[in-house]
């Protein structure tokens, strides 16, 4: 996947339009990225991607690029 | 002789609390959001002065009222709840006394969450093929409302209080009825749902000046409950599937062999999700916390009485039982339906 398609799922997470966000996005800016818009992003990214990340992991994210680092070489630049 | 479950029964406090109500109180989550992501459309919560000892024994009157057993043949009470009465003495004890069970039954508590009817069934298969007990009332009761701080949407969206009274005899039998059986325990999940303070390590506070506000607009004391949602979701999507594995090496078969799958019903959200990951076929697959909630260790015999009810759940079916939760702890086990 790539880094528009991932930021694409992201904005799907959290019910924004595809292109509303980037990889510098803020996740604090978005609405939908509260408690319940981690743990919807914990299991699309489970499902997907087979990896079930920690809630401390995304704790220490700022930004959409962030979370795409969590998931290293599956989401090509 | 081989443990079986023989009936079950279960009892919710009358207050309904529904997503309408939260929706009103909590701008910005609306009804359609709070079902969407829960799965649940309206809980039960107890009254003041209502404690889970009261509904437990609600649901054991009602298992006597159906005629199968009578309290002066119960032997044995397993009583699993976090909301005793007192510390001490034993909430079964009173439940004895309440029942008009023989003083010569046993009776003890054991303290989990969502994992405790699992952990619940393996005590009673102990005791029952053991001839320790013949007739064993296996009672589930749960509270949680009342260690909810009324601010907190992040857990009052999802528990329900309820109770459930599950009914356990010896039966001649060539195979099990109950297991096999598979555990799990990681206390290092303890601080992600947990209610910090009432205990001897940290008193009740009853301080209005705790109340602390997170990120999400929540606000609670150290005297109410806290779950970590998205750490608990992490949890148990990594060890619910390990455990199902567990259980059906432990049992040689495969998904395709059991007939229907009834885990804890934490939200329909994940249960999904899960469902999807295991392959399960949905129609292999138990959904039962639309009018009740997440009602902690009561979830499973209130699902297993709910698909009995609808004959989903037939007589000579095999079924995966699956608890996770609190603590970390965690089990599945294997019932063969037999009524």
């Amino acid at each position: 996947m790539n880094i528009t398609e991932f930021c694409a799922l992201l904005a799907k997470v959290v019910n924004e339009e595809p292109v509303a966000i980037s990889p510098d996005t803020t996740l604090s800016s978005l609405p939908g990225w509260d408690s319940v818009g981690v743990v919807m992003w914990i299991v699309e990214v489970d499902e997907i991607f087979g990896v079930t990340l920690q809630a401390k992991q995304i704790a220490g994210c700022k930004t959409a690029r962030d979370l795409a680092v969590l998931l290293g070489d599956r989401i090509l630049a | 002789m081989k443990a079986f479950i023989r009936a079950i029964e279960y009892h919710l406090p009358e207050t309904v609390l529904s997503n309408a109500q939260l929706s009103a109180e909590f701008p910005g989550w609306s009804v359609e959001k709070i079902e969407e992501k829960t799965g649940i459309s309206e809980r039960r919560i107890s009254a003041p002065g209502e404690f889970a000892s009261d509904l437990g024994v609600s649901a054991v009157r009602r298992l006597f009222e159906s005629g199968v057993c009578q309290p002066s043949e119960i032997d044995f009470i397993l009583y699993c709840t976090q909301s005793p009465d007192y510390y001490l003495p034993t909430t079964a004890c009173l439940l004895q006394e309440r029942l008009s069970i023989p003083t010569t039954a046993g009776a003890l508590d054991f303290n989990l969450g969502c994992s405790g009817y699992i952990y619940g069934l393996g005590l009673a298969k102990g005791l029952v093929e053991t001839g320790q007990a013949r007739n064993l009332l296996l009672v589930t009761a749960e509270t949680y409302s009342k260690f909810i701080y009324p601010e907190d949407r992040s857990v009052r969206t999802l528990f329900g209080d309820g109770a459930a009274a599950t009914l356990i005899q010896a039966a001649h039998s060539p195979v099990d009825c109950l297991g096999p059986f598979v555990y799990g325990t990681d206390g290092r999940g303890a601080g992600n749902l947990i209610v910090p303070s009432g205990g001897l390590r940290h008193p009740l506070r009853n301080r209005a000046s705790d109340i602390i506000e997170d990120e999400n607009g929540n606000r609670r004391t150290p005297d109410s409950l806290y779950m970590n949602g998205a750490e608990i979701f992490s949890f148990s999507l990594q060890a619910v599937p390990d455990v199902v594995h567990q259980a059906l090496e432990r049992a040689s078969c495969s998904i395709n062999e059991v007939d229907l799958f009834v885990f804890h019903q934490a939200n329909h959200y994940m249960l999904e999700h899960l469902r999807r990951k295991l392959k399960i076929p949905p129609e292999k697959f138990v959904f039962a916390l639309d009018k009740v909630g997440n009602t902690v260790s009561s979830t499973i015999p209130i699902a297993l009485k709910q698909v009995q009810a609808d004959q989903r759940l037939r007589k000579g079916q095999k079924v995966l039982l699956v608890g996770f939760g609190v603590g970390y702890s965690w089990g599945a086990a294997f019932i063969r339906w037999e009524v």
